[in-house]
């Protein structure tokens, strides 16, 4: 335990010391001069999790502090979001994990969501997982022609697994019965991790899902098609939804929020490390199914934009 | 086999030994505190193993857990306070014989049943992974609602004064379950208008303060600590050996305690909070004396010590052949395999078998220095909070209680509820509505309400959707065994009524 | 003071209440969501019923007090409900010292007469104990302490 926070201490003061030498700029200088508190609205053991701690030891390498990452789990993220609007010091010392779809759809869901979706500076979106469609190894299924066609023909019928209501897999599988013309009949679980088994017992048809599991269950399932704009790099086989024409692109980005009043200069040193660190996380993330992105200031708003014109049809009907 | 004998030797070098040594130390440590789960103590001491080996980082955390799974005894024993969910059953026959003084006998019964059930947990990771995996996807939709049906029927069994009670209380527990974002449909129920209600009522929050905080009022109003030294003094002179004949001499309970503990660990998203108590409820069917549960009978601490410990090898059987987490805190296992780059799935035990093998049989090392540790560890514990005067104890339980209930989400409304909960506990106990409906309701509500949901929404092309919930094999003997368990507890009681040997005022088992 | 209670009457309205108050909170929920809950409180709403009719016909009657001092309690109630108050709003730590003092304190004054020198005893175990684990959840475990205006 000392030990590590010795080697910690190290590490900072080396890289403290080398982002001085090397003169990145007065206003970088004195910031970050604390801890950075860097805080996942989710379970451990998720992706933003996971993604969290692969950045961890990099962050505190470049920012020359060091990262405690904490959870704050519960109402698909909103808890954490709403207490970090309402309170959190816009110093750039208090970072959150941001996901899309959610910090879109649950303000227009929700009456009591407690946060906004413009409430945040957004720093970066560091990185994107693409819906991927899967059937089970021995599906009848070779390819989303002939599922679309079994569900064309049996309204309801084909069920199609995903993690949680309004989720990037839900509002997914709502796009693709608008695009193919189809009655599909989809059924939350809680998270990712129970849909492996939901797939491999046979209890759902199919599986919306991120292009993590796709890779992570090669061999078991067959992945029939990825809703990005290119062919995800670790799965290089899989055709993407727009080659074979149907109009489906999206998925889940994760990145980094500060609170609204943040220092500009302290925004961009931020951005600056999420984008070193990608560069260098991006060799263990890619093979596992992720889609490196860099995409900050107004980028990063486009990108909201996007999904907000894309699925706010869907998510406003949800009212009622 | 050649894997497994390639592991051994890694596995028994010092500095691996001295890790898993440590891992268990820091997980009884953190176990023993009300708040912090396995799942928290895997997460926060990750950072720890960044800088090992994938081997060692493993085996690190599998002692963690193994740790923090038996430290919850200890204060379900001492205090009356589950120190994790698993160890809600070790509360109904540990405090009473804390309080009979004898505490170390039942922490010695505890730390025994913790080793077996540990290591019979890594018996069947070694052995049974495969079939059992199979058996781990079978479990749908319909039937995870009947196993929370069949959980929901020990309401039944652990409320004898007053079943109608005991159903109020269960009633309770369920609608604070659907405090949140519903898990089926998403939207936001019952928050009454506070965003950070979204989050629910967790387990855990509920948990400390239904046990936790009507045992310190109680304690505060009496004006001594519910725990005094033996009148006897000999009596806290012990000896290790007789306690473990005497475990040992119920072959029958542990074998049946750790069959239920291996069935329910590898259903996903049952965790040991079902097992320790499923586990609790058979032993106590099947014993002669059923009326001394609750009581400070140790066949029921070492039913639900053992099967609590058969979970942590064993869930990880669906998890490191599938993918699937087999209880929360697997999820973060799952991602520490990701972070070294390991992929769940048959390679696991063929490619990188020495590692896998090695994981596995540094959790039985584990489960094995839990004895030296738990019991050094638990004289200490009982120790200290013999010798603390309860004018100290009192707010040291409380500001211990406080933190972990801050720190599990970071969350000071959960210490609201917490608190809340604890007082409307303390009045609710006052007039027979105890704390184990209450928590059986909100662990069960959930997984009954989304098993439920689920099969009907696949149903949705069917005339009848309801019908799915018989449509297979497995779902039809769940409900067989649900009809037996309310025969079973209900026909004695009605006959008992009729002959007029229950009365009213009978204790109900572990609630004093 | 009231010395014994009708413990089915009381338990019976207590579900009732608990039924209304989810009842008139329940808002729009689509079925998927609502359809559960409502079985739920329907059940409830039963079991209370049945728990008023025996608490007519042949009621359980239990103590008000089982533990003896009613006022200690709601102290002690009291005392809890400062405490979220003072860490929601004030800081954990001065809260958080404070109240193991008065409580210690106020708990021991029942046993002994306090000397001043007694008392200050008091308040470096408070300090102590306090701090101890304030230091090993915020340093140790990386706990993020609530932000209030003080620590």
């Amino acid at each position: 335990m000392t030990n590590n926070t010795t080697t910690r201490i190290v590490a900072g003061l080396a890289a403290g010391a080398a982002a001085t030498a090397l003169g990145v700029g007065a206003a970088a200088a004195d910031f970050p001069d604390r801890p950075i508190d860097y805080v996942i609205p989710f379970d451990p053991g998720g992706e933003s999790d996971v993604t969290a701690r692969m950045q961890e030891p990099h962050l505190e390498e470049m920012l020359g502090v060091s990262v405690n990452v904490s959870h704050q789990p519960g109402g698909g993220g909103a808890v954490a979001w709403s207490e970090f609007q309402g309170n959190a010091e816009p110093d750039g010392h208090e970072i959150i994990g941001i996901n899309i779809p959610h910090i879109v759809g649950q303000p227009l869901q929700r009456d009591d969501a407690g946060y906004e979706t413009d409430g945040f500076e957004i720093v970066t979106w560091f990185h994107f997982t693409p819906n991927t469609l899967i059937v089970p190894a021995d599906s009848p299924y070779e390819s989303v022609d002939d599922l679309v066609e079994f569900a064309q023909e049996n309204p309801q019928a084909l069920t199609i697994g995903g993690s949680g209501t309004y989720s990037g897999n839900h509002l997914e599988v709502l796009r693709m019965e608008e695009v193919a013309d189809i009655d599909v009949t989809y059924i939350p679980f809680t998270g990712t991790g129970p849909l492996p088994a939901a797939i491999l017992g046979g209890h759902v048809g199919a599986l919306m899902t991120n292009s993590m599991l796709g890779v992570q269950m090669e061999g078991e399932i067959r992945t029939l098609a990825v809703a990005s704009e290119e062919r995800v790099p670790a799965l290089p086989d899989v055709p993407t939804f727009k080659e074979l024409g149907y109009d489906i692109v999206g998925g889940t980005y994760r990145g980094i929020a500060v609170p609204e009043g943040t220092p500009q200069d302290r925004i961009d040193r931020l951005r600056e490390a999420f984008s070193e660190v990608n560069q260098i996380i991006g060799e263990e993330q890619e093979p596992l199914g992720f889609i490196m992105t860099d995409y900050g200031g107004d980028e990063a708003w486009e990108i909201v934009d996007q999904v907000f014109n894309n699925y706010a049809p869907f998510l406003e009907g949800a009212d009622d | 086999m050649d894997l497994l004998l390639a592991a051994i030797p890694q596995i028994l070098q010092p500095h691996m030994l001295i890790t898993i040594f440590v891992g268990v130390a820091a997980g009884l440590l953190i176990g023993s505190l009300p708040g912090l789960t396995a799942t928290m103590a895997l997460a926060v001491l990750l950072p720890f193993t960044f800088n090992m080996d994938a081997l060692q980082g493993l085996a690190a955390l599998g002692a963690i857990y193994m740790g923090t799974i038996y430290g919850g005894a200890f204060t379900a024993i001492l205090i009356n306070t589950p120190g994790t969910p698993s160890s809600i059953a070790t509360t109904f026959d540990g405090y009473p014989m804390a309080k009979q003084g004898r505490a170390l006998e039942a922490i010695s019964a505890a730390t025994i049943a913790s080793v077996i059930g540990g290591l019979v947990g890594v018996t069947a990771l070694l052995v049974l992974a495969p079939p059992l995996a199979r058996l781990a996807v079978t479990f749908g939709p319909a039937e995870m609602f009947w196993v929370a049906v069949l959980g929901l029927t020990l309401i039944a069994s652990l409320s004898s004064d007053s079943l109608l009670k005991g159903a109020l209380g269960g009633c309770i527990g369920l609608m604070l379950g659907t405090i949140g974002v519903s898990p089926v449909g998403g939207e936001t129920r019952f928050t009454f208008g506070i965003p950070a209600m979204q989050g629910g009522v967790s387990l855990i929050v509920a948990l400390i303060g239904l046990f936790v905080i009507p045992e310190i009022l109680s304690m505060a109003a009496r004006g001594r600590a519910a725990l005094t030294a033996p009148a006897d003094m000999s009596l806290e002179r012990f000896n290790f050996l007789p306690v473990l004949r005497k475990v040992i001499s119920k072959p029958v309970n542990i074998i049946r305690s750790c069959v239920i503990g291996q069935i329910v660990a590898i259903i996903p998203g049952a965790g040991g909070n079902i097992t320790s108590l499923v586990a609790y409820n058979e032993s106590r069917r099947a014993s002669k004396d059923p009326e001394s549960y609750g009581k400070g009978n140790v066949d029921g601490l070492v039913a639900s010590e053992s099967s609590n410990n058969v979970m942590v090898a064993g869930s990880m059987i669906p998890l490191l052949t599938l993918g699937i987490p087999g209880a929360p805190p697997d999820a973060v296992i799952l991602g520490v395999l990701m972070l070294h780059g390991l992929r769940p799935g048959i390679e696991l035990f063929t490619e990188s078998g020495v590692l896998t093998n090695g994981f596995i049989l540094s959790m039985g090392l584990a489960a094995l220095m839990m004895l030296p540790v738990g019991l050094l560890g638990g004289r200490l514990v009982y120790r200290s909070i013999l010798k603390t005067p309860h004018y100290f104890l009192i707010p040291t339980i409380l500001i211990v209680t406080i933190l972990g209930t801050y720190a599990l989400r970071n969350n000071v409304t959960d210490v609201l509820i917490m608190l809340g909960m604890g007082v409307a506990g303390y009045f609710l106990r006052i007039i027979g509505i105890y704390a184990a409906p209450i928590v059986l309701g909100l662990i069960l509500g959930t997984i009954a309400e989304q098993g439920y949901t689920q099969t009907i929404l696949g149903g949705m092309a069917d005339a009848v959707p309801q019908l799915r919930l018989l449509d297979n094999v497995l779902s039809q003997i769940l409900f067989a065994l649900v009809i037996l368990a309310l025969i079973s507890t209900l026909l004695p009681r009605w006959l008992g009524r009729k002959r007029g040997t229950t009365g009213p005022g009978t204790p109900p088992p572990g609630n004093e | 003071m009231i010395q014994r209670i009708n413990s089915d009457l009381v338990a019976g309205a207590l579900g009732v209440v608990v039924c209304a108050v989810f009842w008139f909170n329940r808002g729009t929920l689509s079925p998927l969501s609502g359809a559960f809950p409502d079985a739920v409180l329907v059940v409830m709403l039963a079991v209370s019923g049945a728990l008023l009719v025996k608490g007519v016909i042949s009621a359980d009657i239990c103590p008000a007090f089982p533990d003896g001092n009613a006022g200690r309690v709601m102290a002690m109630i009291a005392g809890l409900g400062l405490w979220w108050l003072g860490i929601r709003y004030v800081g954990f730590l001065v809260t958080s010292t404070t109240m193991f003092f008065v409580i210690a304190l106020s708990l021991a004054a029942a046993v002994e007469t306090l000397s001043l020198r007694r008392a200050l005893f008091f308040a470096a175990v408070a300090i102590v104990i306090v701090g101890g684990f304030y230091l090993v959840f915020t340093q140790i475990l990386y706990i993020r302490p609530f932000r209030t205006p003080l620590p």
